[in-house]
């Protein structure tokens, strides 16, 4: 068995999730304790990625990450580089089409958070970078490990969108959930078999631990 | 000069219209029913909430004036105040707590040893009582040298001897602190018991009547009670120096 897409399964699914992570506290942040107009059209636009299908969603990435559109442009204006068929385009792709599986979790471990406790913060002198940081970061640890296992699982089991922005270049972009779509066309079972099986108890150990960090889960258990 | 609050704002049930001035090294109580609007005049005050109209002064610096837009951010307001529920951070030891937005760690420490809570300076919040935690709430108030303290009726979710124990020390200590202190109940036997002045709120006003008749509906409850065993009413040395502020307060 071709050891490389699990290998590149696993490095993108590291690489979004740290990404994601950092990028979706602060916004979940700002989404939770700060009014703002708009706000509700903002998180519909958040989220539309859980009701796209993945090949649309894929195929917009496609249009915006290409050479014509705004993203790819910029990018190869800058890097003198393409996106699209690259390792880092895929990346790209995993955050947009797992940045709601961050932000959900991680929204909700902040509303857990007692207002009054952001509330004495203010009071003690704290400015919102430092109540993030002192306050809200230090009292959501589980709701942000969940949100991590959460993105790490999703972009693991990423195809369509992998599929349509990437395409399946070995050891750029070919990772397993692709791998295992082309052993089975070529009728290699026995691949398919190895590499599904190798995702399963994965994924199914991570799951559990989101279980763990969850209250909501862990109470109606 | 101390603090001084002229405060409007529409609320839910009616309109909250009252002005207050706090000397510093005194304690203002501000003494009604639930609901009366206690709770948001100190909550306008730390600029945790907005006026609609008003202004809030502390020595002469200007934190709230709708009618010039100015509206100091509540952090730069240097208050310290104590909420009616627990607000310590979990995440964080007692010790940690205290020094958490002190100014002077030396100072955090006294009041650690002054409010008898240094024993449990590593313990977390939820392993101590109601009573060591609001104290640790106090000090954690004190410790940043804040510029006026607001409590929210901070002994009315503990037992009746953490809260006398928890009244004396701030009875004790609120002339040393040379600031205003504002201190909201709904006990008046607490408020003659600490304050310097008081300030009957009822339905968002100063209501000097509301006093009156809670203070005759008390008595008629005390004299029931009287006749039968009297469950939670403290001591008589108590029960005495309260008769004696009452008349003071009413004449």
């Amino acid at each position: 068995m071709d050891l490389l897409p699990l290998y590149l399964s696993l490095k993108l699914a590291a690489v979004s999730t740290v990404v994601l992570i950092a990028a979706a506290a602060p916004l979940s942040y700002f989404l939770v304790f700060f009014r703002m107009p708009g706000k509700s059209f903002v998180e519909a636009l958040i989220n539309l990625p859980i009701v796209l299908p993945p090949t649309v969603l894929g195929f917009y990435l496609l249009v915006v990450m290409g050479p014509k559109g705004g993203v790819g442009q910029a990018w190869g204006s800058v890097f003198g580089s393409t996106l699209l068929f690259t390792f880092t385009g895929i990346v790209v792709a995993s955050i947009v089409y797992s940045l709601p599986f961050a932000v959900a979790p991680m929204k909700s471990a902040f509303l857990r958070i007692d207002p009054r406790l952001v509330e004495n913060a203010q009071v003690l002198g704290l400015t919102p970078t430092a109540i993030f940081l002192r306050v809200v970061l230090p009292n959501s640890l589980a709701g942000i490990a969940a949100s991590a296992i959460l993105v790490f699982l999703h972009t693991i089991g990423e195809f369509g969108v992998i599929l349509m922005v990437g395409g399946s270049i070995p050891g750029e972009t070919k990772v397993a959930s692709i791998a295992i779509y082309e052993a089975v066309e070529a009728l290699r079972y026995r691949d398919a078999w190895l590499m599904s099986l190798a995702l399963v108890p994965v994924s199914y150990l991570f799951l559990l631990l989101v279980n763990r960090l969850t209250p909501e889960v862990r109470r109606g258990a | 000069m101390g603090l001084e609050a002229r405060l409007k704002k529409r609320l839910k049930h009616f309109d909250l219209d009252v002005s207050l001035a706090c000397e510093a090294g005194r304690l203002l109580a501000i003494v009604g029913p639930s609901g009366a609007g206690k709770t948001t005049i100190i909550r306008l005050i730390a600029g945790l909430e907005k006026p609609d109209e008003g202004e809030v002064t502390l020595r002469g610096e200007v934190w709230t004036d709708t009618a010039a837009r100015v509206d100091l951010p509540t952090r730069k307001r240097g208050i310290g105040y104590v909420f009616q529920e627990f607000t310590l951070f979990p995440n964080l030891s007692v010790y940690k707590n205290v020094t958490f937005a002190a100014r002077d760690r030396e100072r955090a420490e006294d009041l650690l040893k002054m409010f008898d809570i240094w024993s449990l300076r590593d313990s977390r919040p939820h392993l101590i009582s109601g009573g060591e935690r609001q104290r640790c709430a106090i000090c954690q108030a004190l410790a940043r040298d804040p510029g006026v303290l607001l409590m929210d009726e901070p002994f009315s979710a503990l037992d009746a001897l953490s809260r006398r124990k928890l009244r004396d020390l701030v009875k004790s200590l609120k002339g040393e602190l040379h600031i205003p202190v504002i201190h909201v109940t709904h006990d008046i036997r607490e408020a003659l018991y600490l304050a310097d002045d008081i300030m009957p709120v009822a339905r968002g006003r100063v209501e000097n009547k509301w006093i009156l008749q809670f203070m005759i509906a008390r008595k008629e409850r005390e004299r029931d009670l009287c006749r039968s065993p009297r469950p939670g009413l403290e001591d008589d040395e108590d029960e005495i120096e309260l008769s004696i502020k009452m008349k003071e307060y009413m004449r």
